[in-house]
């Protein structure tokens, strides 16, 4: 059983190398071209070709496949970037914690509003309290996070100013320890507060009706026959056994956090992943796309086999 | 293009909200400017660091300086105090400043400028390509000679007053410029010195460069800053200066903004597949010429912020503009009869000659002024079909001649005319690379070796006449770039673009008080 599981694992990254190598080089454009752009320098016959020789462009594809798959897999090396001529690592390094920060702090917060919400919810299915909650949930759950954002955008930074219109720090501010740690922050609130708005909504719904699927349980009764307090039987004897649907759900909602924080950080021109794989994109960056593209397949990998792990866990502590 | 989703969003809902901000706060004492850009980092400031396109060799040139410059009227003089040219023996003579000092306090001399030729011909600068010079010559320590391989007039435009000269103390050890970063890195003679540069933030921070040779810089420092919505930060006052949206002008300048725009050096086209039937032949490509309304697609496709094309390509306003070019009034009666003259006749509203139909694929990286064409083409029985696709693919369908119709466009139309020959005969997307016309050939590759300006000047205007005659793409627009700027300093639109032609009001001049120069 657990082989079958590793052996999927395994299958499944095989999979991403090979789609992440030829996904970016299926896109129509030349990467050379593309750097030039319309910048209208004179690019020489000898330059496109010493610059094609740089970047191993001008071998074959089934070569740089080789030298794709021996640098990861013998150095842990993603590459040299044609846009930023510099290692991928060094570059990623730079970008991935800002993804991180926001992706982790979102997918807390709003996992664990959510799941309040959704077991206060489904505990009280289908009373006044329910229903508001899920009609309020409900609008937040049809607004994109790209209109919600530039709601959020106008009304709490251009219009009130409370908040920066974007960034993840102020620049060349030069702040250090809690001064630094307050200017993150304070950078943070609105591309959080919109990646979770529009994240709550999911996890909220699923912990709602699981909940609602325990609570009419006999065992639900039983806890109540004994005099257990309501808080206990609710979030102990409830809330427990109908939270496996929910943890089963927290590796794939990772990677809807990641997609979702694509969105938002454009938004907020917030210097994480989502901005830097938009470039690349743009640049038609090969080993850039490459890199970063299979860092994070390989993040949402190891987070769906932790979960697969916690699963077995609670489903054994269970009832 | 870019995050255009979320700025099309954006513009609605501002509109949408309706506008009460309080004017920014303007500062008499220029301490700090700070300049918004929506991509924020465009690669580290030394030649071979910065990013390919223009706000890259931009945020350079604050800190490294060229033999001569431009200001809004033309050359002036930068490390090079004087420059002629002497015919006899092809060769520029500079005559270089001789109170200039490296940020670093060491002396320039013109064995700094010998060695950047030299070190630029090792590790190339796509910005100043140095294939015409023969070699370089001191003649003192403040004098050299600059010999070319053949007469090349865009050295000038294009090599003098483009080529950053680096210091030899510190370049001479370096192998790989492109890797060379640090303190010594962005020694130069510029305007501003690098305090910091923040790839991931996209930010830029210099400080004046107190001993600059052209005088003491307005502001005492100077901030890149990223800005997706640029408009928004103007008005709170997080920044100074930034191109704006058209749609956002009527707002900023009540807020006291003052919005500027320089010059039409930028053009779209509609290129056409000169190796498939119809676009081969001369007068079907008139016929679009005539068909398409130019002045409809700036009226309505840029709601008034820009100017019809130019069949010759180069903007009207440009210096080396042909004034008598054929104009192609919109005359959809026209287009009709040279389309009948090829023996097409009309069918259910479409022309049609044989079992071949005029019914076209129209390539584009945006719809509003395709959608303008389609209707137009409608009218003269030309049937089209519209394609969104990212800039890249579309360049690479166009640079593969597979495709029928595509929008394209490109700038550098206000610099030397070499432009001309890059956009009509270089192996590029942007280009039409038209070569059916010998006559235009040669006249394309005589106007490189003309030194003499007035004449060069005839022979160029030739080009345009004989560009518009074959018409191997249609002119469509030059449209209009709004820079919206507050009071803290004057940002000016340099004479042709700065260095090759970047249609930014960013000169390093402006920060200069200039009756100096």
């Amino acid at each position: 059983m657990k082989a079958k599981k590793l052996s999927g694992y395994i299958i499944a990254l095989i999979i991403i190398l090979l789609l992440n190598f030829m996904l970016p080089r299926l896109m129509p454009g030349d990467p050379i071209t593309v750097m030039y752009g319309d910048a209208l320098t004179e690019l020489t016959p000898e330059m496109r070709a010493a610059l094609e020789e740089r970047h191993g462009l001008s071998q074959s594809l089934f070569n740089q496949f080789l030298n794709y798959l021996k640098d990861i897999g013998l150095n842990w090396d993603l590459g040299y970037s044609f846009y930023y001529e510099r290692p991928v690592t060094q570059i990623i390094n730079n970008y991935l914690p800002w993804t991180l920060l926001l992706v982790l702090s979102s997918l807390i917060l709003s996992t664990l509003l959510g799941f309040i919400l959704g077991v206060e919810s489904g505990w009280d299915y289908r009373q006044r309290r329910d229903k508001a909650l899920l009609i309020v949930l409900l609008i937040v759950n049809g607004m994109p996070g790209i209109v919600l954002g530039s709601i959020l955008l106008i009304i709490f930074a251009w219009q009130l100013g409370i908040f920066p219109l974007g960034g993840a720090i102020t620049p060349h501010a030069g702040y250090t320890g809690l001064a630094w740690l307050r200017d993150i922050l304070y950078h943070l609130v609105l591309p959080l507060l919109t990646l979770v708005l529009t994240r709550l909504p999911g996890s909220y719904l699923l912990m709602r009706s699981s909940m609602f699927g325990v609570v009419e349980q006999p065992f639900i009764d039983l806890a109540r026959a004994k005099g257990l307090k309501k808080q206990r039987v609710k979030y102990v004897h409830g809330a427990r056994n109908a939270i496996v649907p929910f943890l089963t759900q927290l590796g794939i909602r990772f990677s809807t956090f990641l997609g979702g924080a694509l969105f938002i950080e454009n938004i907020f021109s917030y210097p994480g992943m989502g901005e830097l794989i938009y470039r690349a994109l743009l640049n038609r960056d090969y080993p850039l796309l490459q890199g970063s593209l299979f860092l994070l397949t390989l993040m949402v990998l190891l987070i769906n086999f932790l979960t697969d792990l916690l699963i077995v866990k609670v489903d054994k502590g269970g009832f | 293009m870019k995050k255009s989703l979320s700025i099309i969003l954006v513009v609605v809902l501002v509109v949408g909200m309706g506008a009460f901000l309080s004017g920014c706060g303007q500062e008499t004492e220029v301490e700090i400017v700070r300049i918004g850009d929506e991509n924020g980092d465009w690669g580290y400031p030394t030649p071979h660091g910065h990013y390919l396109r223009g706000p890259g060799y931009l945020r350079m040139s604050f800190i490294f300086d060229t033999l001569i410059w431009k200001d809004e009227n033309g050359f002036v003089s930068a490390l090079a105090e004087d420059w002629e040219y002497d015919e006899e023996e092809n060769c520029f003579i500079f005559e270089l400043r001789d109170d200039v000092r490296w940020h670093d306090g060491e002396d320039f001399t013109a064995q700094d400028v010998a060695f950047t030729f030299d070190y630029l011909q090792k590790h190339p600068y796509p910005w100043a390509n140095l294939d015409s010079v023969e070699k370089v010559e001191l003649i003192d320590d403040y004098q050299v000679k600059v010999y070319l391989s053949q007469a090349h007039a865009p050295f000038l435009e294009r090599v003098a007053g483009v080529m950053p000269i680096l210091p030899e103390h510190i370049w001479a050890e370096v192998e790989e410029p492109a890797e060379f970063t640090g303190e010594e890195a962005v020694v130069g003679t510029g305007p501003y010195e690098l305090l910091e540069y923040d790839q991931t933030q996209g930010s830029y921070h210099y400080a004046a460069n107190q001993n600059y040779y052209g005088g003491e810089p307005i502001a005492e420092e100077l901030m890149f800053v990223e800005s997706s919505n640029p408009e928004m930060a103007l008005q709170r006052g997080n920044i100074n200066a930034a191109g704006v949206m058209a749609e956002a002008i009527p707002e900023l300048e009540q807020q006291g903004f003052e919005l500027i725009t320089g010059n039409h050096f930028w053009a779209a086209k509609l290129m056409m597949n000169q190796h498939q039937e119809p676009f081969d032949q001369r007068k079907f490509r008139q016929a679009l010429a005539y068909a398409i309304d130019r002045e409809e697609l700036v009226e309505r496709g840029l709601r008034g912020y820009g100017i019809a094309g130019s069949q010759g390509l180069i903007a009207p306003e440009s210096r080396w503009a042909a004034e008598d070019l054929p104009e192609y009034a919109y005359s959809p009666e026209k287009a009709k009869e040279l389309i009948e003259e090829l023996g097409y006749t009309m069918e259910d509203g479409i022309y049609t000659k044989g079992d071949q139909r005029l019914e076209f694929t129209l390539l584009s990286f945006e719809d509003r002024i395709p959608e303008i064409i389609k209707q137009n083409l409608a009218k003269v029985g030309i049937e089209i079909e519209l394609r969104v696709l990212d800039t890249a693919s579309l360049d690479a369908r166009v640079d593969d001649w597979d495709f029928d119709l595509a929008m394209s466009g490109h700038g550098a139309l206000g610099g030397d005319p070499m432009v001309l020959n890059q956009m009509i005969l270089d192996d590029d997307p942007k280009s039409v690379r038209f070569e059916e016309n010998q006559d235009l050939l040669d006249k394309l590759n005589q106007q490189l070796r003309i030194m003499d300006e007035d004449k060069r000047l005839e022979m160029v205007k030739e080009i345009q006449s004989i560009y518009a005659e074959e018409m191997p793409a249609v002119t469509l627009y030059y449209p209009e770039d709004y820079w919206a700027i507050d009071d803290t300093i004057d940002w000016f639109y340099t004479e042709g673009g700065v260095a090759i032609g970047i249609p930014l009001p960013l000169n390093k001049l402006s920060l200069i008080e200039r009756d100096i120069n």
